[in-house]
């Protein structure tokens, strides 16, 4: 009984609270953001495609929730992942994709595998080196539009090595901050296949495999 | 594959080793020339054809090691001018300290504060290598050689405990080289003076690569190239039965501490806060 009493008290004291609320209130519903479907190959259906003139900017990449993640066979039996958990960079979405641009900086001694023995001999001359190359680039040369996505060719320099690469920066979606009033984000992942031994990186190719899978997965806040 | 990859840095630069020693008849070149052949050997076992100017610090110990053995031909050359000798010994220091910190110096310390570096890391250099110089010169040759492979072995084990098989494989293929000497001195001792010239270096050069390239702790690095420096403290002890094997005892001990520190896990970092 007196529980009841106490659940319609609140009950009224709720409804009488909604009413007194102003009409020219601002409305706290969190916008939702513009996805893209993930199950294609990167240029098929959309549901929403980033049009020129909503993502048209220069985005700044948000260190937290960008990295680049990796994926190398082990002993030719399994794959070991890992990531560099520091990367920094901008990118510039320009109307003319032509003049769109990209540069990524990755911090190489960031790397973790989830095991510190690993990460430190990956730090190691045996492999990254990272006291003698500090910085690890991806700058573009060439973006071309297909569909939402962006085809970018770009210098890729680590372990002091540089080479022109490709991927293809996919669109996974787009869309106010829903904590940061004002601010638009926007994110890509691009998958390459590197073969390691190429940027100089020699050492233990038969424990650790020669080729890479990378995964780059970049957030931008627009400046 | 592991296992054969470490065969070959230590069996085949051993092997020349000891026949470069062997043919060389032991003189001072021989050994010198021995120990840098036995250096480029392991090296070229593990990173492969030596380069004159690579750009990897994994490289560089093919020329540290022949740059020491330029010193050895020079000091023997000049050995009735103790100055020359000295200044011989300096210019080899700033040379092997240079080598190894070039890579980072300007990014770490820039100028002049870079060349400030240098110049202490070669005082060091000096002082590693005038220690063991110290032992060969003033012990019986077993007992010197013994202490000059506990010290490059000390040196390699270190560092593969501290992140970096390559370059301990290397300074593996150095100490297989002295092994090929230590095992000519057990057959007919003779002594080895010039072994400092060619051993200090490298076995200098694969501590530091490891403190500043791998991730050997400062202090892992520092006891580690106290070897020969302790070692030296037998040179004070009486003259009783024992005190040809107090030098090397206390080398060893050296060496177990060493490796035991390297091997020790640090300490877990705290997580770094998540935030949106």
């Amino acid at each position: 009984m007196i529980k009841s009493s106490y659940s319609l008290v609140l009950a009224l004291a709720l409804a009488a609270c909604s009413k007194d609320q102003p009409k020219d209130a601002p409305k706290t519903e969190t916008p939702k953001p513009q996805t893209a479907d993930t199950t294609g190959s990167g240029s098929g259906d959309k549901t929403v495609a980033p049009g020129p003139k909503s993502t048209v900017g220069t985005y700044e990449l948000d260190p937290s929730h960008s990295s680049v993640n990796f994926k190398i066979k082990h002993f030719d039996v399994s794959y070991t992942f890992g990531r560099f958990n520091k990367v920094t960079g901008s990118f510039t979405i320009d109307a003319d994709p032509a003049k769109s641009k990209i540069a990524i900086e990755i911090d190489p001694s960031s790397v973790y595998t989830a095991d510190k023995k690993r990460d430190d001999h990956l730090k190691s001359p045996d492999f990254f080196n990272v006291a003698q190359y500090p910085k690890a680039t991806f700058t573009s040369t060439e973006i071309k539009a297909v569909g939402a996505d962006y085809q970018v060719t770009g210098d890729l320099e680590i372990h002091g090595t540089k080479k022109s690469v490709s991927t293809t920066f996919q669109f996974v979606g787009s869309g106010p901050h829903p904590m940061v009033p004002g601010q638009q984000l926007i994110g890509f992942i691009g998958e390459l296949a590197i073969k390691r031994t190429e940027f100089g990186m020699t050492n233990m190719v038969g424990a650790a495999g020669d080729d890479v899978q990378l995964t780059i997965s970049i957030e931008g806040a627009k400046k | 594959m592991l296992i054969s990859t470490l065969l070959y840095s230590v069996l085949i630069p051993g092997v020349i080793a000891f026949a470069i020693a062997l043919v060389g008849r032991r003189t001072e070149l021989a050994i010198a020339t021995a120990i840098f052949a036995a250096t480029i050997a392991g090296s070229w076992s593990v990173v492969g054809r030596p380069e004159l100017v690579p750009d990897d610090i994994s490289r560089w110990l093919g020329h540290i090691a022949l740059l020491g053995a330029i010193a050895a031909l020079a000091s023997s050359v000049f050995r009735a001018s103790e100055r020359r000798v000295w200044a011989v010994r300096v210019i080899a220091a700033l040379g092997v300290s240079y080598l190894v910190l070039r890579p980072i110096l300007a990014h770490r310390w820039g100028m002049p504060t870079g060349l400030l570096v240098v110049a202490g890391a070669a005082v060091t250099v000096i002082v590693y290598g005038g220690a063991l110089d110290q032992v060969l010169r003033r012990t019986s040759p077993r007992v010197g050689i013994t202490v000059a492979l506990v010290s490059m072995a000390t040196s390699a084990a270190t560092v593969a405990a501290s992140g970096s098989l390559t370059i301990a494989q290397i300074g593996g293929g150095a100490a297989a080289g002295v092994g090929a000497v230590w095992v000519l001195a057990l057959v007919r001792p003779a002594a080895a003076p010039s072994l400092a010239y060619v051993l200090a270096p490298v076995s200098w050069a694969v501590v530091a690569i490891g403190m500043l390239y791998a991730s050997m702790p400062w202090h892992v690095a520092v006891l580690a190239l106290s070897a020969p420096l302790v070692a030296c403290l037998g040179l004070f002890a009486p003259r009783t039965g024992l005190r040809a094997a107090i030098p090397v005892g206390l080398a060893l001990a050296i060496a177990g501490a060493s490796v035991r520190l390297a091997i020790t896990p640090p300490p877990v970092e705290e997580e770094a806060e998540y935030g949106y």
